[in-house]
């Protein structure tokens, strides 16, 4: 089978796949306020195993599976809209912000320390394979205090569960 | 299309051991041609999709990959396929409900007929305590431990198929359940106040 074949085989899978599946609509997740919201995520399991991607990425999609929007999630973490988008963008380097800034999101959606570390570290190989890294060991050094930086916000907020 | 080095023998070795300039070869060749086949197929997101493909690959050296099966390019196109297709699937899983929702759907149960705090917990435990103890695995893998249904097939020595209905199935029996013990709880606390069955 030729390249071009392939492409169109796998093309027609998809639609295929796509047709034999159910359309689901949704409407976001309600809730009355900000504390609400914080309180059904706290009912949620630790995040300790976690598929291969990154942390951007992994915020994005998590927050998109409970039908959460931006706007409220934004409000419970005392964030800008426009902060969380950025947060949860493709291309962001979660390093580059404050621990004590993304630390209430992290903690809120329950995500192990451990977890959080190889998200993280996903994250600078994206970083670094884009060439988007100009000082590989200034980098490593950045996401090392970093890291220590969020587990130390997780300490402070007496975090036991995302340290265990 | 990919470039011809891309299905080498030389090259895959170096996928194989991983060799960090062959993985950066790879990000180059997938942006210019896994990204536009991802577009093409109407993904959302398809630069997000390629590069949870390339962490994959890189923290796995390749080793899926397997020359008697095929080129690599089509080998790769598969995967972020795969990949996509997985995302679809998952967010429509979110959006229907699954078993990680279970509290917070019960909850939403309770919710509508305004039961208090106490109450709802009492009830969860009521419903919780009725179930055999297959069921009540399948909750705590789910609940506690966060395991999807492919990891729960292999702690049950069965199907992921099988694993997903016993959830939809689970998950309809508990909102049954604890409509009908609100509904038992209603009726007494009406029968308390006003001293008369309600009808």
């Amino acid at each position: 089978m030729s390249y071009e074949e392939h492409v169109n085989k796998l093309l027609e899978e998809i639609r295929r796949e796509r047709e034999q599946e159910p359309n689901v609509r949704s409407e976001p997740r309600r809730f009355e306020n900000s504390k609400d919201l914080l309180t059904f995520l706290r009912k949620l399991p630790v995040i300790r195993s976690i598929e291969t991607t990154t942390l951007p990425s992994f915020l994005r999609r998590f927050r998109e599976g409970l039908n959460i929007t931006v706007e409220d999630a934004s409000n419970a973490f005392g964030l800008d809209a426009a902060e969380l988008v950025n947060l949860e963008s493709t291309g962001f380097l979660p390093w580059t912000v404050l621990p004590r800034t993304i630390a209430p999101v992290l903690s809120a959606y329950r995500i192990h320390i451990e977890a959080i570390t190889f998200l993280t570290l996903n994250s600078f190989e994206i970083a670094r394979v884009s060439k988007r890294i100009s000082d590989l060991d200034e980098a490593r050094q950045l996401v090392s205090t970093w890291l220590a930086d969020v587990r130390a916000e997780f300490e402070k907020e007496t975090e036991v569960d995302l340290l265990a | 299309m990919f470039g011809a080095f891309i299905n080498s023998d030389e090259f895959i070795a170096s996928l194989h051991a991983g060799v960090i300039t062959a993985f950066e070869l790879l990000w180059i060749e997938g942006a210019r041609n896994v990204i536009p086949f991802l577009r093409s197929a109407g993904f959302a997101d398809p630069e997000d999709i390629w590069q949870d493909c390339w962490v994959k690959l890189f923290r796995t050296n390749c080793r899926g990959y397997d020359r008697s099966e095929g080129e690599f390019p089509e080998w790769l196109l598969t995967v972020a396929k795969n990949r996509g297709r997985d995302r679809e699937r998952k967010k429509k899983r979110s959006r229907t409900g699954s078993i990680e929702d279970i509290p917070e759907q019960l909850f939403a149960v309770t919710d509508e007929n305004g039961s208090g705090d106490h109450n709802r917990v009492a009830l969860l435990d009521e419903v919780l305590g009725r179930l055999d103890p297959d069921d009540r695995e399948i909750i705590r893998l789910g609940c506690e431990l966060g395991l999807k249904s492919p990891e729960m097939a292999l702690r049950f020595g069965s199907s992921r198929v099988a694993i997903r209905k016993r959830k939809s199935r689970l998950l309809r029996k508990l909102k049954r359940q604890i409509l009908r013990l609100e509904d038992n709880e209603l009726r007494r606390t009406r029968q308390q106040t006003t001293g008369r069955d309600s009808p």
